[in-house]
């Protein structure tokens, strides 16, 4: 039974980091860039809304996250402006750096505290397993928001616009789409699932100003577990990361946990799994 | 030999031996400055090999501090707890992680930049977990106090001004000399096509292999000089982030020239010693590094600035000669 509430313990966290692996894969697929901020705007999500409160706290959160990573689709447009073959670990290494100055803005301005929302109270118990409310509530939330982007992609005509421009930005150019916007709006998009992520994982884990290079860490571990990038594996590789983190937390040595991510990242990309084309433009 | 190829050796080295005495001649008035140069010494001698990797091989490492905290940590833990000399521990220092480099190149060097670069700094965030949980060895979160100074040197920081900047200077030459050898344009055609570089007889894997290796028994050389010069090393000490400020430097000051790992790493230091507020210096540098990464993305000490001295370092590239394609089909 302890079992049990590890594993659904593990699906709840799971779906914070499949809705951050999300963020990440939809920025990647569509732009190359694997945008190493992403854990930072959910933190500063969950920063944000805690210092509002509820009810309006939540919103204000994902709309910082919406408009950071708005300003790093701002970056890399005109990074892209400025030298359309230049090679992308450069525009890679500048997330790496937004995420210090978004790490120092929201130490100087919040400190250095785990913060935490309000979480959905109460708990139900499932045939003796004990399953908390705020974990259902994160599950829902990151499934209906899951299927909503998978249907906006498949059937919504921006979403046809986000995929043809991420197959092949070259063909989609030559027919017309301004894939430049595109990219642009899929940056806010990243930002905003990330900014879901945050409020979801200040409402249960806690976030602080450095809790986002790890985040965006475990993130990519999701987006690449499963061996291709595509939205859905993304989000299913965030849930089994959560889910190999929190019965890691349960049967590993104290503080062992802390390497679940990482040892995943090396044995999956190391062992050949992963094809070398998602590195290098090859779409789904 | 032809004069230029001697002028590219020499002129790293006669500009280091300037930075060196110029660093010097502060220290002596203003002694702090010592420890501002030991300091650009040590991040100098992280940011070479990585230098050389990167820029003239192409394959990215985020890992120089983790292997860094290998050196530090063997020789912490040797010389307190087994009694063990320095200089005797220097070699366990050099030799552990360029051996542990070796081993897990293989697999690691022939991916792809980026995700080499996420791969390797996991690797660092599991040496850092290592060295938390293996608190017997090497004293958990708190780690190992009273790591004794070196011999000769010992505290006087003059000491250890010249000591470190030798070393940066042994290495920036044996850079040079590694660029102009055949093996340095074997790298430089690594980098360019992997494809093409095995078709003309490179051991792409050895080469990689073995430069991967070199540079991180030099990080390990580094960590040695580190844990000695402080006398203290905990897994905090010497951080993923250290490791990603590395590459920084590298980027920075300029990824294709001997001189740019070192401006990088002055720049690097200065910057933090400089600006006001240690909380706030993540938001300034950060947005720094990002200016100089959008509107300079070959670095400070770029090939067209070096062009302009004529002593650059990296092999020209083949875009510039008609009819050589770059990229396979």
């Amino acid at each position: 039974m302890a079992f049990v509430e590890f594993g659904l313990n593990g699906i709840f966290l799971g779906a914070v980091f499949g809705l951050l692996a999300l963020a990440i894969a939809v920025v990647w697929m569509t732009t190359d860039v694997v945008d190493i901020a992403t854990g930072s705007y959910a933190a500063a999500a969950g920063m944000v809304a805690v210092w509002a409160g509820p009810p309006w706290g939540a919103l204000l959160g994902i709309l910082a996250a919406t408009a950071l990573s708005g300003t790093m689709g701002v970056i890399f447009l005109i990074f892209r402006r400025l030298g359309a073959t230049r090679d992308t670990i450069l525009i890679v290494l500048c997330t790496i750096a937004y995420s210090f100055v978004i790490e120092s803005a929201l130490q100087s301005v919040f400190g250095t505290d785990n913060r935490f929302f309000p979480s959905v109270p109460g708990a139900l118990d499932v045939a003796g397993v004990f399953l908390t409310l705020q974990g259902v509530f994160a599950v829902l939330v990151a499934v209906v928001l899951f299927s909503g982007l998978l249907a906006a992609l498949r059937w919504s005509p921006a979403g046809l616009l986000m995929r043809a421009s991420a197959i092949s930005a070259k063909s989609a150019s030559l027919t017309g789409i301004p894939v430049r916007r595109v990219q642009f709006v899929v940056f806010l998009l990243g930002g905003a699932i990330a900014g879901v992520a945050g409020v979801l994982a200040s409402m249960s884990i806690g976030v602080s100003y450095s809790s986002g290079f790890a985040l965006s860490i475990i993130a990519f571990s999701g987006a690449v577990v499963l061996g291709r990038v595509t939205v859905s594996l993304a989000f299913t590789g965030g849930l089994l990361i959560g889910l190999a983190i929190a019965l890691g937390q349960a049967y590993l040595p104290q503080g062992w946990d802390a390497a679940t991510a990482p040892i995943l990242i090396v044995a999956v990309l190391c062992s050949g799994l992963v094809s070398r084309d998602i590195f290098h433009g090859a779409r789904p | 030999m032809t004069r230029s190829v001697r002028l590219s050796r020499i002129s790293p080295v006669l500009i280091i031996i300037g930075i060196a005495i110029t660093l010097a001649i502060a220290g002596q008035v203003k002694p702090s400055i010592y420890a501002t140069s030991v300091t650009i010494g040590f991040f100098s001698l992280l940011a070479l090999p990585l230098g050389l990797l990167y820029g003239q091989g192409g394959a990215i490492s985020l890992a120089q501090g983790g292997f860094a905290a290998v050196g530090a940590f063997t020789t912490a833990i040797l010389t307190v707890k087994f009694g063990w000399s320095p200089f005797t521990s220097l070699v366990v220092s050099v030799g552990l992680p360029a051996i542990l480099a070796f081993v897990i190149a293989r697999p690691l060097l022939r991916l792809p930049e980026l995700s080499l670069a996420l791969v390797t700094i996991s690797l660092v965030m599991i040496f850092k977990v290592v060295f938390e949980r293996a608190e017997r060895l090497t004293g958990g979160y708190d780690g190992i106090t009273g790591i004794a100074p070196l011999p000769i040197i010992g505290v006087e920081r003059s000491y250890a001004h010249w000591t470190i900047w030798t070393a940066v200077l042994i290495v920036a030459y044996c850079y040079a000399s590694y660029v102009e050898s055949g093996r340095g344009r074997a790298l430089n055609a690594i980098r360019v096509d992997r494809l093409l570089a095995e078709s003309t007889g490179t051991n792409v894997a050895f080469e990689l292999s073995s430069l991967f290796s070199l540079s991180a028994g030099i990080a390990g050389l580094a960590g040695w000089f580190y844990a000695h010069y402080i006398g203290f090393m905990a897994p905090d000490s010497l951080d993923p982030t250290l490791s990603a400020n590395i590459l920084f430097m590298v980027v920075l000051g300029g990824r294709k020239s001997v001189l740019g790992p070192i401006v990088g790493a002055s720049l690097f230091t200065l910057a933090s010693d400089l600006l006001p507020g240690t909380v706030t210096q993540g938001m300034i540098f950060g947005s720094l590094l990002i200016v100089i990464l959008v509107f300079f993305p070959d670095g400070i000490v770029s090939p067209g600035m070096m062009r302009w001295t004529r002593r650059t370092t990296t092999i020209p590239e083949a875009k510039n000669t008609p009819g050589v394609r770059l990229e396979r089909a």
